[in-house]
């Protein structure tokens, strides 16, 4: 279901008089004149809804002697409402781009000439530093100590302060023999 | 003579448009957005054909056919969109917005109706 049409449902159910047809739906198959007579609207309006409702995927109509009749079209609302939010959104790439000029702007502002000029307050800002950093050591490797507080120190003096930030933000990992770079999860 | 007329029509629009206003707040209320639509739709016409009643006595100047002419011309120019409209989404079976149209033109011809009825012996 895209954006659009999740939009589309939503907007549909959100209004009393459908959420009766669709409930009366549920039971069984019905026409409009059945259906207007049940919730004592009147049949052009019962058609009316009915046209939303299916426009939006919510219900489906067939031929049965001489009336059309409505059901409800139950694989739609077998879809989680999660599954919904999940969906890749329609404004992802936009929201990709805005992440990737944010980023780009923190970079700018915390580091001059390749040195950091001093660690962020704000978590989400030293996140984005601190990968920076990340990316200067490669995967599959392992460092010493040692060598990790060289490369972090040509960054910035507070090699401590970011070593530990960098095992604790998941970006570097350690054990008895040494530190290494987490790939990040797909 | 004219005068009750009016009065008597301008009583009635009156009544629908409340009465239109008073629907309008319970669907709304009861959650039924879009049949609450239709009561605001309605009360718009009622209350622009009570506009038009006005000017059409201001333009007959007191002449009851003359009126009656102004007024019936306005019940048939207006609502011709709404017929073509009508038609066309009949077309192509869009229920919904026959509903919409029809909805406009009931309102038309109830208001038309009440109009020839109350008019009948002014002239």
């Amino acid at each position: 279901m895209t954006e659009t049409e999740a939009i589309q449902l939503f907007k549909c159910l959100s209004d009393k008089s459908r959420l009766q047809i669709l409930k009366s739906l549920a039971i069984e198959d019905m026409y409009v004149e059945r259906l207007a007579e049940r919730l004592g609207i009147s049949a052009p309006t019962v058609s009316f809804h009915l046209k939303k409702l299916a426009d939006a995927g919510a219900v489906t109509s067939y031929k049965s002697q001489y009336y059309m009749m409505y059901s409800l079209n139950k694989d739609i609302f077998h879809t989680s409402i999660l599954e919904i939010i999940q969906e890749k959104s329609d404004e992802a790439d936009l929201q990709a781009k805005r992440d990737a000029e944010y980023r780009q702007k923190v970079i700018n502002a915390f580091f001059e000439y390749g040195k950091l000029k001093s660690i962020p307050a704000q978590q989400k800002k030293e996140r984005i530093v601190l990968e920076v950093i990340a990316d200067a050591f490669e995967y599959d490797r392992i460092y010493p100590e040692r060598e990790v507080n060289i490369i972090i120190a040509d960054f910035h003096d507070d090699f401590c302060t970011i070593r530990r930030d960098l095992v604790a933000e998941g970006l570097l990992d350690r054990n008895s023999k040494g530190y290494w770079r987490i790939k990040p999860q797909k | 003579m004219i005068e009750q007329k009016v009065s008597e029509m301008n009583k009635w629009f009156d009544e629908k448009i409340a009465a239109c206003g008073q629907h309008d707040r319970e669907l709304t209320a009861d959650d039924r957005q879009d049949e609450a639509v239709f009561e605001k739709v309605k009360g718009n016409i009622y209350d622009n054909y009570r506009t038009m009643l006005g000017a059409g006595v201001r333009i007959g100047k007191g002449d009851p056919a003359a009126v009656k002419k102004f007024f019936i011309g306005w019940t048939e120019t207006i609502p011709a969109s709404w017929r073509t409209a009508y038609e066309k989404a009949k077309e192509h079976n869009d229920l919904a917005r026959m509903q919409t149209e029809q909805v406009k033109l009931d309102v038309v011809h109830e208001i038309r109706e009440h109009f020839e009825k109350v008019w009948e012996g002014a002239e």
